[in-house]
Formats: structure tokens, sequence, C-alpha cells
């Protein structure tokens, strides 16, 4: 909230050292958890700038177009190059000399224009960014003093601070409640000035006919009637004193609602009375359906819920948020009502959300108002609509207020209070701090009873008069002592250690950890997951349910929650791809969001499935290319990492399947899911070039996903150290001649099977297929290893066995010896 | 005979001299001192000498043999070096061709900071508690003393998510993306008996992002809940904190603020580390830096959650990772860390 310190200056606080040295006030606020954010001293801004009187006018030597002036700005002289047309000798104009800078960081210095030194400038309203458009320069009453400083002579001689004032504080909305506030921390004093006004015959009750159904969500509501009012243009002050805090100028009548609004906090509103049908007014709930016409020309229709003020038809006014444009101030209107009320914070809050209606009055009473200022508010409205717009202002006035809020009565017990705080606070001097922000004490000692002020609505508990005694005391005077341990530490969540051990894990293996925001675009990532769909079912990650949907996005790019990692850390290959870096991995450990498939999503505890990925991508060509001895095609090096990195966490057993139904962002004969223990856990391969053209990857790319969850449940945790075998290996090698169609894997697979436990290793050492071939016949070699735990193995055995399973493997996959 | 064995020395001396390889030496050995060779030959001969003879020319045939095997071994040396040497000098290769390195990544700046910041907790005792990002309104605002329709939900703008059902403008549905760690808290404080002291780190959402702000970014808050725990305490342990995270000469101080959950509220700001509080860009000037905020846990909290209060009471604190990472490396802007550029990236080593 903007507040003017001139402003702040009526309410009986001294600024004159503030407005030499805001930042003084800026740190008080701020030390009191009123945080100020900015401070404009509109002096600085208009610095060297001057006013002053030409004392000639010639013609400039060397330009037709230019004049050349002699300008006095009291007690010094300067020759000034002005382009302007509309000046002569004798006038009272605005100097910018050297030094000064001018709105838009136009930095005003000697120069020369055309051969002549020029040492200032003349300037016009648009250059002293007093409005938007002007033709030529400034020329000021002829009274105007010369030599005082145009932010003097303009008025805009003010310091306004921009305070972030926390929702708990509604009582410091305003310049009089900020006054308040400055003299309770300060411990000087405050006032609001009454001015008295003179009273017409006419009576309010006779003129309009107030009702109140809704009592529960309208605690108060006063009201009167000010007649034959003129509507005109409001006085310089209050515009400027509008203009001050950012806030437009409208006509008299509204300018001083929001004057007040401003000084004290209360919203008020003002009704044309000529213009509420029946002559009366009704606060009650909106009707189903109802139409109701804002002032700036919204038609809503309401609910049902909303509280509304009526009149004896229609709604004239959403209460606290908004008047309606029929019931408006027009420059027709001769009586006023006046509205000043209490409405509950909750269903202010309520009727603005739901229609997305913001105003300075919404926020000031979902924040609460002071239930207390309500009549202060309107006799300060009758005696300035009286005294600037002509009006008489009438007898009586309404106040409908059954139940006034109780002040509540704390028991404050400061043994209580001073443990929590961590230092002694004696009675004595808790009674002498909350007495300077208004509070009532009764009893003294270390039990005392606090009635705090009613427009400190936030103060309830003995810990919220705890933390205003630590806020007045000074949160500077805390010690620091550490928390006694009392019991015996916990173990961290297992995730959270195991997703970081990953993370070394695949650091170690030389991948790059990778942060990405959980947002996705929803046509980018079905654009990518499913551009020529496949069965994702049998991957063990799930790629087919639907994205989980915000309700409120930023923007489309940030629409819907990840499903894959993957599609994320495409961007991030083509980011780096792009700014040079030609080869490289990434990793992410991140969640990944789905909707549970279910026809009534209402019907789900938990709608949603999150899961915690793990991706890598790898792209281009290592360092190493150079040696061309290690280029290792893409498919191998991620499956050698996803190999590594399942081997290092000890996963029995693991295998890479053919995919039925291949994914469409994967290359279909280059991509495998990954079963663990019998369990789908993910996937890898190679990007499929046509995804890489339409997303415009331009290297080759490798990627595997893995559901993170499901992988860890199945990690043996506890490890356990084995005896180490004590005789010898025996190594045989085989070359088989295969067609093409059978896998290296269903070969060595029923190797394996057919060896029994004799067969400790079967690695894969060879593997040739060409001109020496048939085309659909291929040639593998494997080094088998064979070793009995118990007793060494004789040539023999070994040979018998290996030539039997040999065989039997031949036989039963059609290879031939080669 | 004698002048046969000296004539055979010479020619030997002289075939051994000349060898250029060790295949042309072993050639010359065979010859001359081979079971074939001339000299074994002239041994044969031996027997038709007298005693006498035999005596002295015995004695010189085997003092020629060894002074010939001698020689045969040191030029064998000889040559055998210079071989290597040769084959050495046919390896070499240019040493200035990069290397072949083993590659190790980098850990995210992020995931850095958490983990130190997590680990400075555990000293001090306390553990880490995740849960879930999409969050019931009840666990991200209502257990925490932010009720709906009031005025403290503004602090938080929030990512509502669409559950399929119909709402009206202004209505949101009751699962939202978590603005804060602090639902982890009351999911601990409804499950486990105190005391208390966890930390929860992780991905937060607010739709009020700017140049400063992700809409997604990452915090670690903390929770001690025990009996006897004071304002004082809070502030020691952010003392200690912040001392361990930035530096020994870091002082921390509380200023009051407003958070719902905690009462008395506070923001936590340390002095600058970057200028020692001489004032600087990343302090604004100010010499302190804005770390989070924290408070003792308000009195309604431990009401929606059913612990007997004020038997147990405690405090909490919570510190954006990002800005931790900002201000601790110094990243001249937020955007950088979600980019995941190498050239970025490759700084955070070892």
């Amino acid at each position: 909230m903007k507040i003017s310190l001139k402003w702040l200056g009526m309410y009986g606080v001294d600024v004159r050292e503030y407005m030499v040295h805001p930042l003084k006030l800026s740190e008080l606020l701020t030390n009191a958890g009123l945080e100020v954010e900015a401070i404009v001293d509109q002096g600085q801004v208009f610095q060297s700038v001057i006013t002053g009187q030409i004392l000639e006018k010639n013609k400039h030597p060397n330009a037709d177009a230019l004049t050349l002036c002699l300008v006095s700005t009291g007690e010094s002289q300067h020759r000034i190059v002005c382009g302007a047309k509309n000046h002569n000798a004798g006038d009272k104009v605005v100097v910018a000399l050297p030094g000064a800078v001018l709105p838009g960081d136009f930095a005003i210095k000697v120069s020369k224009i055309r051969g002549e030194e020029s040492q200032g400038m003349l300037c016009s309203e648009k250059e002293l960014g007093l409005s938007a458009e002007s033709e030529g320069i400034m020329i000021l009453p002829s009274e105007t003093t010369v030599g005082i400083p145009f932010a003097k002579w303009a008025k805009k001689d003010d310091v306004i601070l921009d305070i972030k004032v926390t929702p708990n504080r509604a009582d410091c909305l305003s310049h009089f409640g900020l006054a308040r506030e400055i003299a309770g921390i300060t411990g000087k004093t405050y006032e609001f000035p009454i001015v008295p006004f003179s009273e017409g015959r006419d009576s309010t009750r006779k003129l309009i006919k107030i009702t109140v159904e809704e009592g529960e969500l309208c605690p108060r509501y006063a009201g009167r009637v000010i007649r034959n009012v003129k509507i005109t243009a409001s006085p310089e002050w209050i515009k400027n004193s509008l203009e001050s805090v950012g806030l437009r100028s409208i006509n008299n009548v509204v300018d001083i609602t929001n004057f007040i609004m401003m000084s004290i906090g209360q919203p008020l509103h003002a009704f044309d009375l000529a213009q509420l049908d029946g002559a009366q007014i009704n606060v009650r709930k909106s009707y189903q359906g109802e139409k109701f016409v804002t002032l700036d020309k919204q038609e809503l229709t309401l609910e049902g819920t909303e509280l509304v003020i009526c009149d004896a038809k229609k709604p004239v006014a959403l209460a606290g948020v908004m008047g309606g444009l029929q019931s408006g101030v027009t420059e027709n209107t001769k009586d006023l009502f006046v509205e000043s009320a209490y409405f509950l914070p909750s269903t202010v809050r309520r009727s603005s959300r739901r229609h997305g209606l913001e105003s300075e009055s919404s926020y000031r009473f979902s924040r609460g108002v002071d239930p207390d200022a309500i009549n202060l508010a309107l006799n300060k409205a009758c005696q300035l609509i009286a005294e600037l717009t002509g009006g008489t202002v009438c007898t009586d006035s309404y106040d409908i207020y059954p139940r006034p809020v109780v002040r509540p009565r704390i028991e404050l017990d400061l043994k209580f209070i001073s443990a929590r705080l961590g230092m002694v606070i004696e009675g004595v001097e808790a009674k002498r701090l909350l007495e300077k922000i208004g509070c009532d004490i009764s009893g003294s000692g270390a039990r005392i009873l606090v009635n705090p002020p009613a427009y400190r609505s936030d103060l309830k508990l003995a810990e919220d008069l705890g933390e205003e005694i630590l806020r007045l005391k000074g949160f500077s005077f805390i010690p620091e002592t550490l928390p006694k341990l009392s019991a015996e530490p916990t173990a961290d969540d297992l995730f959270f250690g195991l997703e970081f051990l990953m993370a070394e894990t695949l650091r170690s293996f030389g991948f790059n950890h990778a942060v990405n925001l959980n947002f996705t675009d929803r046509e980018f990532e079905d654009g990518f997951l499913t551009a020529m769909r496949g069965n994702y079912k049998e991957l063990g990650i799930d790629l087919d349910s639907k994205s989980v949907e915000l309700q409120n996005p930023l923007n489309i790019r940030l629409a819907v929650m990840r499903r894959s990692l993957i599609p994320s850390l495409v961007n991030n290959v083509n980011h780096n791809f792009r700014h040079g870096v030609a080869a490289g991995t990434l990793f992410e450990i991140a969640p990944v969001f789905s909707v549970k498939e279910s026809k009534d999503i209402k019907e789900q505890s938990r709608p949603f499935t999150e899961m915690t990925n793990l991706a890598m991508v790898i792209w281009g060509e290592s360092p190493e290319a150079w040696l061309k001895t290690n280029l290792v095609p893409p498919f191998f090096k991620i499956k050698g990492v996803v190999e590594a990195l399942l081997r290092e966490w000890q996963f029995k057993s693991v295998k890479f399947e053919t995919i039925k139904e291949n994914p469409g962002f994967l290359h279909p004969g280059q991509s495998a899911r990954i079963v663990v223990e019998g369990k789908p856990i993910g996937y890898l391969g190679v990007l499929h070039p046509g995804i890489a053209n339409k997303f415009e990857v331009k290297t080759p790319v490798a990627l595997a996903e893995i559901n993170f969850k499901i992988l860890m449940a199945r990690q043996p945790r506890a490890l356990r150290s084995k005896v180490l075998p004590k005789f010898p290996t025996v190594q045989r090698d085989v070359a088989l001649l295969a067609p093409i169609s059978v896998s290296s894997g269903e070969i060595k697979d029923t190797l394996v099977k057919i060896a029994g436990n004799l067969l400790v290793r079967c690695d894969l050492f060879d593997l040739y297929t060409g001109e020496k071939l048939p085309a659909d016949k291929k040639s593998l070699a494997f080094r088998l290893t064979y070793q009995d735990s118990e007793r060494t193995l004789s040539d023999d055995e070994v040979n018998a066995l290996h030539q039997n399973a040999v065989a039997a493997v031949s036989q039963k996959l059609g290879l031939s010896l080669r | 005979m004698l002048a046969k064995i000296e004539e055979l020395l010479e020619q030997a001396k002289l075939a051994i001299d000349s060898a250029t390889s060790v295949e042309v030496l072993y050639e010359a050995k065979v010859k001359f001192l081979g079971k074939q060779g001339s000299f074994s030959h002239l041994l044969k001969e031996m027997g038709k000498l007298t005693p006498d003879d035999r005596k002295t020319i015995g004695k010189r045939a085997n003092e020629v043999r060894d002074i010939l095997e001698g020689k045969y071994a040191v030029r064998e040396n000889l040559l055998k070096d210079q071989e290597l040497n040769s084959q050495l000098e046919a390896q070499k290769i240019d040493v200035t061709l990069p290397g072949v390195a083993p590659e190790r990544g980098v850990l995210h700046p992020l995931w850095r900071v958490t983990k130190e910041m997590c680990e400075i907790f555990s000293r001090l005792g306390f553990s880490v508690r995740t849960g879930p990002h999409i969050e019931k309104d009840f666990y991200n605002f209502d257990a925490l003393n932010i009720p709906p329709d009031h005025a403290s939900r503004d602090l938080q703008d929030t990512f509502y998510i669409n559950d399929g059902v119909d709402r009206k403008p202004g209505d949101f549905s009751p699962w939202l993306l978590r603005t804060h760690t602090s639902p982890v808290q009351i999911r601990s404080m409804l499950t486990e008996k105190p005391p208390l002291r966890i930390v929860s780190p992780g991905g937060v959402y607010r739709s009020d992002s700017d140049m400063s702000h992700a809409p997604h970014f990452h915090q670690v808050e903390g929770l001690l809940i025990d009996q006897d725990v004071s304002m004082a305490d809070l502030k020691g342990t952010l003392g200690f904190f912040a001392r361990e995270f930035f530096g020994s000469e870091v002082e921390v101080r509380l200023r009051p603020s407003y958070f719902p959950f905690v009462e008395p509220g506070a923001e936590l700001d340390a002095s600058c580390p970057f200028c020692k509080s001489k004032g600087c860009g990343m302090c604004k000037g100010s010499g302190w830096i804005e770390l989070g905020g924290c408070g003792m846990v308000h009195p309604l909290v431990f009401k929606q959650v059913e612990m007997e209060y004020p038997k147990w009471n405690g405090f909490a604190f919570g510190m954006g990772v990002d800005r931790m990472a900002v201000v601790k490396y110094g990243v001249s802007h937020i955007g950088l860390l979600t980019e995941n550029d190498l050239r970025f990236l490759g700084q955070f080593r070892p």
C-alpha cells in the first residue's frame, strides 16, 4: 500500500524528520513487521529543476527554429537554447539545470547546440512527466517566485512509501491506521481531527428505509442522506492526495469516499438516492440467477450466495466489492445516500473471487475493517461532502448494529510468554508495551488481563500478545540458544536417501544432473509421447493415462504436469546442442503425475498417481571419437549404462526384451523394455528419427526411463558377504551359426538354462555377419566358464557337459557349429 | 694347435663384434661355439695331443671359450638394448593428443544445496521427511490455520488441480500443488509421536512467477516439536545453520512478519556473506539477505492435528533452496537453474 508522508502528517505524527530521512521511518516500520518495499522521494525526482524567468529572448545565430534565451533563476543567469515557440521575454518558466535527471533518465548537461552553448533546458510538461503530451514549454503564472525548487512550486515535495501490509494487519491499511501504529511503536501521540458540520432539517429515516436481513454477514450497517449536492471535479488537494497513492480522481463525491477509505481504512459507498427504487435498502443474499451490472459495466449473474445491497427491486451493490452502474453517482445526482458498513470478511472475499472483481474496497473488507470506525468515517464523509459539494446533511442517520463486536479479554501469563519467547518479560514491561498500542490492561504481576482495541482484531490469544510484546520490545533482543535433544533422532525417509545415492551412481557414470519444471505443455508432451501411438502397458511406466491438468495454469506452456521426464530432457538436449554442447549426458530424478483410470474420478480417495521416475539421455559423439576405436552405437551406450546401474545396485535378474508394440517416440528396431525380477520397470532405446525431425533434434539421442519406485522396491537392501569359490574355473569357447531372427539373448538364456548350475558365466565375445556367411545367418561366439564350488572339475566332465549343452541348444534353436 | 686356437679366437671376436643384430650374433655363436661349431671341432682333435700339450692347450681353449662367451653376452645385451630402443622409438606418440578421460558428472546445484541444508540440520538431530506434491487443501491450508475464504490464502498464489468436477469461477478443487512443504510437517504431526525434529525438502509450486520466482521451486522446511521450546531456540538453530552454510562470520536476525501457522512469526535474515554487510547487489545494499520465514507453531495448528498444547510446543521454519543456491553460488538469474545447460552445470564440481 502506498503511503504519503504529507498525508500521514495530518494525524498528529511529526513527519518532518521522516520527510528528510525517509529511511529512518522505513527501518522503523520494517522492524515492526511492516516491510517497506519502495521509497519515492518526489523532491529527488526534480532535483536541479527550478523556477526561472526569461530575461532576453534572442534568435539563435545559426538556426532559425531555435532561440537563445537569457534566463534568471534568482541568484544566477543562464544562457539556454530553446526550440519552443510559445515563450516570450518576461515569462516565468521551469528550468532544468545541469545535473538534473528528468523522467525517462534524461540527464541535463551543458551542451553545444548548433555552435551555441546551452546551460540547461526550459522544460515542457511532457519532459517533466506531468502529462503525456504537451505543446511548447511550460509557462508558469506571472506571480511565480523565481528561483524556488520546482518540486516545491508544484507541491511535488511528498515522500511516498510502498508498504507490504500482511493480511493480519488490516488496521494499517490507511494513513490514520499507520499514524496510530507509528505512534504506538515510538510512544508518541496521534489524533484524528474532528471537524464539525451543520445538519439540515430533513431526516434520513424519512427519506430512505433500511433493512438488514443478513445480520450475520453484515453485523453493522450505517448510512446517511445528503441532499442537494453538486457533482463537480474535486479540489486540487484531494486530487493530489489520491494521485500520490495511485488513485484516479473521478468526481468530488467519489473522491471523498476514496479519500476517507485511504484516510481511515473504511470503504464507503455513495448511492444516487433518486435511483434507489422504493427509496429503500435491503441487505440480503442474492437470488440465484439474479443479474447485476457493476459500475464498470460488467453484467454479473449472481448465485444466491453473495451478500448484496438491494433497493425495492434489484441489487444496487455487491456488498463490499463494487457498486452498481445504475445507482452510481453521476453529474446529475442531487441526493446521496452514503453507506458505511462492516461486512464479514469471508463473505466479501468469496464474492470478490467468485466474480473475479477486486477493488480497494474488497481488499479492505476481506481483511476486516474496524467496526468501531464506521461512524467516524461516515461523519467525516458528511463533513467533506457538505463542504465540497454544497450539500445539506440530514439530521439523523442509520446505525444498525444489533450485536456489537465484543472486544476479547485475554489472560496473559507472563511466565508462559517468557518461556515461549526464551527471555524474561516482566508484567510491568508487558503492560507498558501493550498500552502503547491501545490495549486496556487490568491486574498486575505475572498474570494480567488484556483488552486489545477493536481495530486489532488479529489479537485473540495470549500467543498473539506475546508476539506484540516481542515486536514492540524488538526482535533483536531474542537470545540464541539451542534446543535440548530429548529423544533419539529418527531415520530419514528411505526414498530421499535412495534418490541421492542413485544420483551419485549416475554421476560416477559421467551423467549430469538435470532439474526441470514439473509443468509442461499438453500439446508438446502428447505430440512427443503419443505421436505414433504404441501400446505402453508393457513398459512399467504409465504413459497412457491422462495428464494431470491445472485448473489455473500460468500459461499454456505450463498447463499440465509431466507424465514422463523424457520430453523435457530432449528439450534440454536441444538447448545444449544449440549452444554448442555437441555431446553430453543428462539424467533427472523427479515426480511424474497422471490421472488414475476410473470412470468416476470422485470415487477415488486420491484420484492422481504420483510416481518418481529416473530418466537419462545421451547425445552426440564422445570426445574420444578421434580414436575411432571407441565408436559405440548409441543404443549400446545407453544399454551399457542401464546394465551398469542395475549391476551397481545388485539387481539379480535383469532382462532387456523387444517391445512388441513399440512406443512411437522410440526407434522401432533399437528399443527395449527393461525387466527386473520379472517386472517391467521401464524402457530404453534410440529416439525415433521421425520424432527427432519433428522436434528439430539435430544430434543422435539415446534415452532410458525407469520407474524409480517400482525398481527400488526390488532392491536387495542388506549387503551380505559370501565365501569366494576355492576351486578353479574351466573355460570352453563355442562358435555358433544362427539364423538372423534368433536373438543373442535367447541363445545365451538357453545355454545357461541347459548347462545348469556348473556354468557360472556365459559371455558373447564375437559377433559376425557378412560376406563369408549367407545373408540370413550370423555367427556368435560365446565363452562359457564352468566351476564347481565343492571340487575341481575334470576336463572330461566339462567336455561332456559343454558338448551336451551346445548340442541341445543347437537343436532347439536351429543352430549349427561353425 | 695353439696357433689355430688363437686364430679361431680372432675370427670369432671379429664375428661377434661385427654382428649388427641378435640373429646374426646368434649365427656367429652357433658357428664358433655351437656343438657342431669350429671350436668343438678343434677340441675333438685334442685327443691326438700329448698329455702335457693337452694340459696347456686345454687350459687355453677354456680361457678362449670363456672370453668368447663373455664377449657374446656383452654384445647380445648391447644389441638387445639397441633393438628395444629402436622399437620404442617406433612407438613414439604425439603426447599432445587428448587423453581418454573417465567421465564424472555433476549433481545439480539445487540438490547439492538441499543435501547440504539437510545435513546441517541432521547434525542437530533433524531427519528428513518427504510427501506428495499434489496435496489436499486440508494439509496445505486448513490444518495450517489458513481457513477457506480467509485473506491469508492470498499470501500464496495456488495452482489448483482439475479433478474433473465442473466448477464456477472462483471455486477451486480441493486438490492443489503444494505451495510449501509444510503439509509434510502436518502429516508427520498426525502420524508420528512427539518429540519431532524433521526437515522436509522438495518441490513446491506458486502461481506468482516473475524475474526472481519460478512457478516451481524448492524448499527445505523444518519443524521441531518438544516440551519447553522457545523462540530463542529457533534463533539459535537458524544461527547455527546460517553459519554452517555461509561461513562462521555470518549473523542472523529475525524481523516480525506474518505466517498464519506461526505466532510469533518472523522473517529470517542473514548478514550478507558477499559484501560482509557493507551493501552490494546481492543484498540490494541493505547488508542483509532474506533467507525465509519462521516462528513458533500456532496453537491452532496443534488443535488441527489434535496434539496436546501447550504440553507440546514447537517451532517451524522454511527456506527457499533456489534462493539459497543463488546466494551461495552467486547465480545470476534463476532461469539458469532449470535450463540444464551443461556449461552452467559443469561449474558445480567436485
